[in-house]
């Protein structure tokens, strides 16, 4: 890029001053269905190891479980790290236009490492 | 338009408060569709009317958020109040607009950082170009300051709201154009909740990446306790400051001033230290000093008094400028009492039970490329404006517990430490860095993370100018096959191989392409590809990177521009993910003829 080429970027400075378009485009069939299949495993892994808790333990004790149990995977799983940042347990949060309560409560919520949006 | 609504005289400058005050009044509420600005940066000005502006803005923000106190305004600086301002003169929804100065996004003490959370939770900010890389161009000649622009929207932010966090970088040839590069789709999607509870994330995301928050999420984890917290916890405080710890001495100065109880002179007495051996500005060549070479303290006088038990050895000495090469701070051991300057911060563990121990451990720890990661990406001063690590930038630096260390840990550093003293080299403190790496349980691929950051965002000229380089056929080909190695696991759930080469463009270009496909691609360009124009667009985009799936001949094309800061093994780490989530049908091969 030359100096002959400097002038403004309309279509950057709207961008910025849109900022963020709401709702979030939805998760692709392919992502949501590997992240079934991790928490899937994750399940079944507690399964053998936590048996136990998971037949007896209260709903958020199971959860912390299983939020421990998908982050480990993280550390295992390089196709998991590649999708996914970490994962934390969710709390009740206003939908993006305020028009409901997400039931997200105390269920693990995965916090993907790219919000999706198109280019 | 709001115009000369001071009462400037043409000759002083005015001390009214001008738009800021009861001159502009509800007449203005609610009748702009747009409030654009560039206010005064000014801070500490003294204002006689000062409280009238924090009366006003804390009246403003109480009609938008619920506040337990107003906001703080700290150091009286001149420009955020106008931002309140504007949320008041601007119709509900209309958009704001200011140049302002970049301590908002990262200063972290006095205040700033609570102010930050409050504006942000009552304005709808929607964008930020933050110009801090780019003072001192001709993109804004004669700013020496860093600033920053701020798009907004005259709203609360919804739930999810967030905004594009774009740094234009340092880039001569264009800079000296007086042109920059605002590249929204390559630019960090932050939350305006995220601003709002974790102060140090801008900072994080302006000198790291997003791999660098990562690594930095892993680290506060833990839950260690700083340097400053393990440090009054073993040795105490007095007035509030953490014993045995501090600046070195001043030396007697015009500004010396002379004591009501005093002898009569500017300044102290240094007789306390005289004939004790004294670490010269140039001595930081050996990891462990040997007292027995150095010169004796011989000023009669300093400035002000430090206390004698600070030079008690063993000693950690830190250098405050890191030096440039160096990509590290710089620290000396002595175990013996040692005189030094206020260029250095010391560290006296004489009254630790194992205080040779303790310093040789903060020793490897603190002159770990780890530490100075850790200062770059949370300070709010090094890195932005200055190139000095505070101490209490070095005291923020957390510290796994020395009592924690396993015997073969214990050993492990010893046996580092002999090596770096008999060697000060970048080899041996390769390895440090790696045992340092390995105390605070983060990984090898964290530590190519912090050593990428360092080497391409560190604020010294080096950097920069090693930011901008083209990047070499090696760092080329390591890029492609780390981005190769990123993605094989989901080409390998297809079914696939795939393979990332470099490829060669048929015109000279300020790009590069690189070309993911399966294991049998061909480094050749197609013929039937368009890229100069595809490029010519792309400039005139002022993008920094193009993805093209390109179903034709089975592949991805991707460009990005030929600086070495786009070509390390983070970014294809980064550049990994982006395609494992954009690009599915790709790499699941469902895309691809």
């Amino acid at each position: 890029m030359n100096s002959g080429r400097v002038h403004p970027r309309e279509d950057q400075v709207a961008e910025l001053t849109r900022g963020q378009s709401l709702p979030l485009a939805p998760l692709r069939e392919t992502h949501l269905i590997f992240i079934a299949e991790i928490l899937r495993r994750a399940w079944n892994d507690l399964l053998v190891d936590r048996h136990s808790i998971l037949l007896s333990g209260g709903e958020s004790e199971v959860n912390a479980l299983v939020e421990t149990r998908l982050n480990a995977l993280l550390e295992e799983d390089k196709l998991w790290s590649l999708l996914v940042r970490d994962v934390a347990r969710g709390k009740e949060t206003i939908s993006y236009d305020g028009s409901h309560l997400e039931n997200g409560l105390t269920c693990p919520s995965i916090l993907p490492i790219e919000a999706p949006h198109s280019r | 338009m709001l115009h000369n609504v001071g009462d400037d005289n043409g000759s002083l400058p005015s001390l009214s408060l001008g738009s800021l005050g009861s001159r502009v009044g509800e007449t203005h509420s609610g009748q702009y569709d747009l409030v654009i600005g560039n206010p005064p940066w000014a801070s500490g000005t003294g204002l006689p009317d000062w409280s009238q502006v924090v009366e006003r803005v804390a009246g403003i923000a109480r009609t938008r958020i619920r506040l337990e106190t107003a906001p703080k305004l700290p150091n009286e600086v001149l420009d955020l109040p106008f931002v309140w301002r504007a949320m008041e003169w601007a119709r509900p929804g209309g958009q704001i607009a200011f140049a302002l100065h970049a301590r908002l996004l990262f200063q972290q003490g006095e205040g700033m950082s609570e102010e930050r959370s409050t504006l942000f939770s009552a304005l709808n900010v929607t964008g930020v170009v933050n110009g801090a890389e780019i003072r001192h161009t001709k993109v804004w000649p004669q700013i020496s300051a860093p600033f920053c622009l701020l798009f907004a929207r005259n709203e609360l932010p919804p739930p999810g709201a967030g905004f594009r966090f774009v740094s234009p970088r340092l880039e001569d040839s264009l800079n000296s154009a007086g042109g920059l590069r605002v590249d929204a789709n390559n630019a960090e999607m932050i939350s305006s909740g995220q601003v709002i509870q974790r102060p140090e994330i801008l900072k994080i995301l302006f000198r790291g990446s997003p791999l660098d928050l990562e690594v930095y999420d892993r680290l506060m984890s833990r839950r260690l306790k700083t340097l400053d917290e393990l440090w009054r916890e073993r040795f105490g405080e007095n007035r509030g400051r953490p014993r045995f710890a501090g600046n070195g001495y001043q030396k007697l100065r015009k500004s010396s001033r002379i004591r009501k109880r005093g002898d009569g002179q500017p300044g102290v007495s240094a007789s306390y230290l005289g004939g004790l051996p004294e670490l010269p500005p140039d001595a930081m060549r050996s990891l462990l000093v040997d007292v027995s070479q150095l010169p004796a303290f011989s000023l009669p006088r300093i400035h002000d008094p430090r206390p004698r038990e600070l030079f008690h050895g063993p000693l950690l000495v830190v250098q405050k400028s890191p030096p440039a090469l160096a990509g590290r701070i710089r620290v000396r051991v002595a175990d013996d009492d040692l005189v030094f300057n206020e260029t250095y911060y010391g560290y006296s563990a004489n009254r630790h039970p194992d205080g040779k121990l303790f310093v040789r451990y903060l020793a490897m720890l603190l002159g770990s490329k780890f530490a100075l990661w850790h200062a770059l990406i949370t300070s709010g001063e090094f890195g932005f404006e200055r190139e000095v690590v505070e101490k209490f930038i070095i005291d923020s630096i957390p510290i796994p517990p020395l009592e924690d260390l396993k015997s073969s840990d214990r050993e492990e550093m010893d046996r580092l430490f002999e090596a770096v003293v008999r060697e000060d080299t970048e080899t041996a403190w390769a390895s440090v860095d790696a045992w340092v790496i390995s105390q605070y349980g983060l990984r090898e691929r964290d530590l190519q993370v912090i050593a990428d950051t360092l080497n391409f965002n560190l604020p010294f000229a080096d950097n920069r100018n090693a930011a901008q380089a083209i990047p070499t056929h090696q760092e080329i080909a390591d890029f492609c096959s780390a981005l190769s190695l990123e993605l094989r696991p989901w080409t390998q759930r297809a079914g696939k191989e795939i393979d990332v080469l470099p490829v060669i463009l048929p015109v000279v270009s300020p790009w590069e392409l690189v070309r993911v496909g399966n294991t049998h691609t061909s480094s050749k360009l197609a013929t039937n590809q368009g890229w100069p124009e595809i490029l010519r667009v792309a400039d005139r985009l002022a993008a920094t990177e193009i993805t093209h799936p390109d179903p034709a001949t089975g592949s991805l094309w991707l460009a990005r521009l030929n600086q070495a800061r786009y070509w390390s093994r983070s970014q294809a780490r980064l550049v990994a993910r982006r395609i494992a989530w954009e690009h599915t049908e790709f790499l699941s091969g469902l895309a691809v003829k």
